[in-house]
């Protein structure tokens, strides 16, 4: 018998821990890996934490939503995300993660999105927060 | 020998002309086109490019996708995208009913969702019966169209899967 391929074994039996919210009128999670912590807004702004919403980091502004209430600290990169809610923390199976459709990899406006969960008959899309932030890193914004 | 008499000729010529028309009819392949109502139109999609026919299903919003494209559906624990026929063919919104459908189309490797208001029909045409678009087309109904046809006595817009694919992926470039 062939010795098991155990990367390969390990990386499809792993679960992926996330922290679920909502934000610019959607349910989105992120990989709780990236996220140092979560604070409230007005909190944020007073420590002098740079926040960026979440709306406007995804071209979805002006929708005439509410200011985020709550600011996702980030851990690779040093500011905070606005979001509306905190939903939950779970951990899935990589096997429960979903592509999304290829149309979707056209999108400049969504390559920040990388997968997403059926969660509750629910769609849940999955945020990669480096890449979310990309464009704000390239251009030294965060200096 | 008995004379052919004139109305005998002319039934012989209408035989031979309607010979001659089945055979080019049979000469045409015809092909399955799925008929469905937007807004106040009819219109349809090949049926080659329709793999399923959906009852309306909750769309889960993406931010920052173009208008076009309204969000996702869960369609049976897969994330499919949903383009908005009527917001590409530039006609009011409309409200769901129950007679709304996602007709799920796939062309050129991509696939996705369509909205539309009802699907109507499903009819086999021959290709030469789908004539070029009028002119009273929008510019940009017209560059979604392959033609249009008569069916179920009413004008027909026959519209092609992969250019709205293509017109989504260009247009967001």
């Amino acid at each position: 018998m062939s010795a098991e391929p155990a990367a390969t074994v390990r990386a499809l039996h792993a679960e992926l821990p996330l922290l679920l919210f909502h934000a610019a009128g959607a349910a989105l999670g992120v990989e709780t890996a990236a996220v140092e912590g979560v604070m409230d807004a007005d909190l944020a702004r007073r420590s002098g934490l740079v926040c960026r919403d979440l709306a406007d980091l995804l071209g979805a502004a002006g929708t005439g939503m509410p200011p985020p209430r709550l600011v996702l600290v980030c851990r690779e990169a040093p500011c905070g995300i606005g979001i509306d809610s905190l939903d939950a923390i779970v951990t899935v199976p990589t096997t429960d993660l979903r592509l999304l459709p290829e149309l979707f990899a056209q999108f400049p406006g969504a390559r920040a999105f990388w997968g997403g969960i059926v969660r509750a008959r629910r769609v849940v899309l999955l945020v990669d927060v480096v890449r979310l932030l990309e464009p704000m890193t390239a251009f030294g914004e965060m200096a | 020998m008995e004379e052919k008499r004139r109305t005998d000729l002319i039934v012989e010529e209408l035989r031979r002309l309607k010979a001659a028309g089945n055979a080019d009819l049979a000469g045409e392949e015809k092909a399955t086109y799925v008929i469905f109502s937007l807004h106040d139109g009819l219109y349809a999609f090949e049926g080659a490019a329709v793999k399923e026919i959906l009852l309306p299903l909750e769309i889960f919003p993406i931010p920052g996708a173009p208008p076009a494209v309204p969000g996702v559906i869960n369609n049976r624990g897969e994330i499919e995208a949903v383009i908005s026929l009527h917001e590409l063919l530039g006609l009011p919104a409309r409200e769901r009913t129950a007679h709304s459908r996602i007709v799920m189309a796939e062309r050129g490797g991509l696939r996705s969702g369509i909205e539309v208001d009802a699907v109507v029909d499903v009819a086999q045409l021959t290709p030469g019966a789908i004539k070029p678009p009028l002119s009273t087309l929008g510019a940009a109904a017209r560059r979604l169209v392959v033609g249009e046809t008569n069916c179920l006595n009413n004008s027909v817009v026959v519209l092609d899967v992969g250019r709205i694919f293509e017109l989504l992926s260009v247009h967001e470039r």
